[in-house]
């Protein structure tokens, strides 16, 4: 049964797309030519339209999750494919397979990934687990920081809603998203997945 | 001219989606009900369908499992607010329901849709 969260969200969203599709049909000149001012503020309307929708989508997923209503379907992934089509850089050598929905570990990772600048990425095996930490060497604000604490800790809060998403998803696949609290300089996540055991622990390069 | 129905409750979202289409080259013809769109798709059967997914009254899955059991074969293009993972339909069951093309309304544009109908209609 979906969640009353899930109905008011979807409430919610309704007239919010009508809007983003009129907005997006006067920004195409479909009912007659913009003149720059008119286009700037259709923008900036779009633009507050969609940060609306994703904070009322993330509000839902977060219920969903919280109330175990998210189906995934686990299968072994390559960690580093996975990664890689998210990054602007080649990630090289081989790459552990864990046990995710192939859909759900992207948005873990693009979750995690947006609260990052120029990240790294590596992953290291322990035991029947990947590790896969994400690291930027970006110094933060105190406030930043203490933001993304609560966020990861599911504290009610607005900012850094797509890392307390990934946090639930991970622990849904049976892992962990967690925030190194030693890292003297910048933000390093790590991310927990269960190893794909019943493949080769390791899998392709990552393309 | 080939012609489009939108089956649609959102009257103004609806009346967007007609004039897109109509830009593009297409007669459009609109409902806001599945029950009112039954009897117009059954006697003269439109090129493509825009369907909803939530309706007054039944909805648009009721709308496709009519039209099918009538041997009605018209490519249908869902347009929802139900996200795809609120909405599993097996690929098996959308072919031969004849859904060529799903839509989340918040994620799309009316270009988008006009893409996706061209495509289809090609």
């Amino acid at each position: 049964m979906r969640g009353e969260g899930t109905n008011l969200a979807r409430e919610l969203t309704s007239p919010l797309a009508t809007s983003r599709s009129a907005v997006a049909m006067l920004l195409a000149e479909d009912l007659g030519k913009l003149n720059d001012g008119q286009r700037e503020y259709l923008e900036h309307v779009l633009q507050l339209d969609d940060f609306m929708i994703g904070l009322i989508t993330s509000w839902s997923d977060i219920e969903r999750l919280s109330n175990g209503q998210v189906m995934l379907n686990i299968e072994p992934c390559n960690i580093g494919s996975a990664a890689a089509a998210l990054l602007p850089v080649t990630l090289s050598g081989q790459w552990p397979m864990v046990l995710a929905d192939p859909l759900r570990l992207r948005q873990i990772l693009m979750n995690c990934l947006n609260c990052l600048k120029n990240p790294a990425v590596r992953a290291r095996i322990t035991g029947d687990v990947c590790v896969l930490t994400l690291e930027d060497r970006t110094m933060r604000s105190h406030d930043d920081r203490a933001d993304m604490i609560l966020a990861l800790q599911g504290e009610a809060t607005a900012a850094f809603l797509g890392l307390r998403i990934a946090r639930l998803l991970a622990e849904a696949h049976g892992g962990s998203l967690q925030l190194d609290p030693h890292a003297a300089n910048g933000t390093k996540l790590r991310l927990r997945l269960p190893l794909a055991k019943q493949m080769s622990l390791l899998g392709d390069a990552a393309e | 001219m080939k012609r489009i129905v939108i089956v649609e409750d959102d009257r103004l979202l609806a009346a967007m989606y007609k004039t897109k289409f109509e830009l593009a080259g297409y007669k459009v013809e609109i409902h806001h009900t599945a029950e009112l769109a039954l009897p117009e798709l059954t006697n003269d059967s439109p090129d493509l369908v825009i369907l909803d997914v939530l309706l007054p009254g039944k909805n648009g899955l009721w709308l496709l499992k009519e039209l099918h059991a009538g041997k009605k074969t018209v490519p249908v293009v869902m347009l929802t607010n139900l996200a795809e993972a609120d909405f599993t339909m097996p690929e098996k069951l959308r072919d031969s329901l004849g859904v060529v093309g799903y839509h989340v309304k918040t994620q799309v544009t009316p270009a988008d849709v006009l893409n996706t109908v061209r495509e289809a209609l090609a």
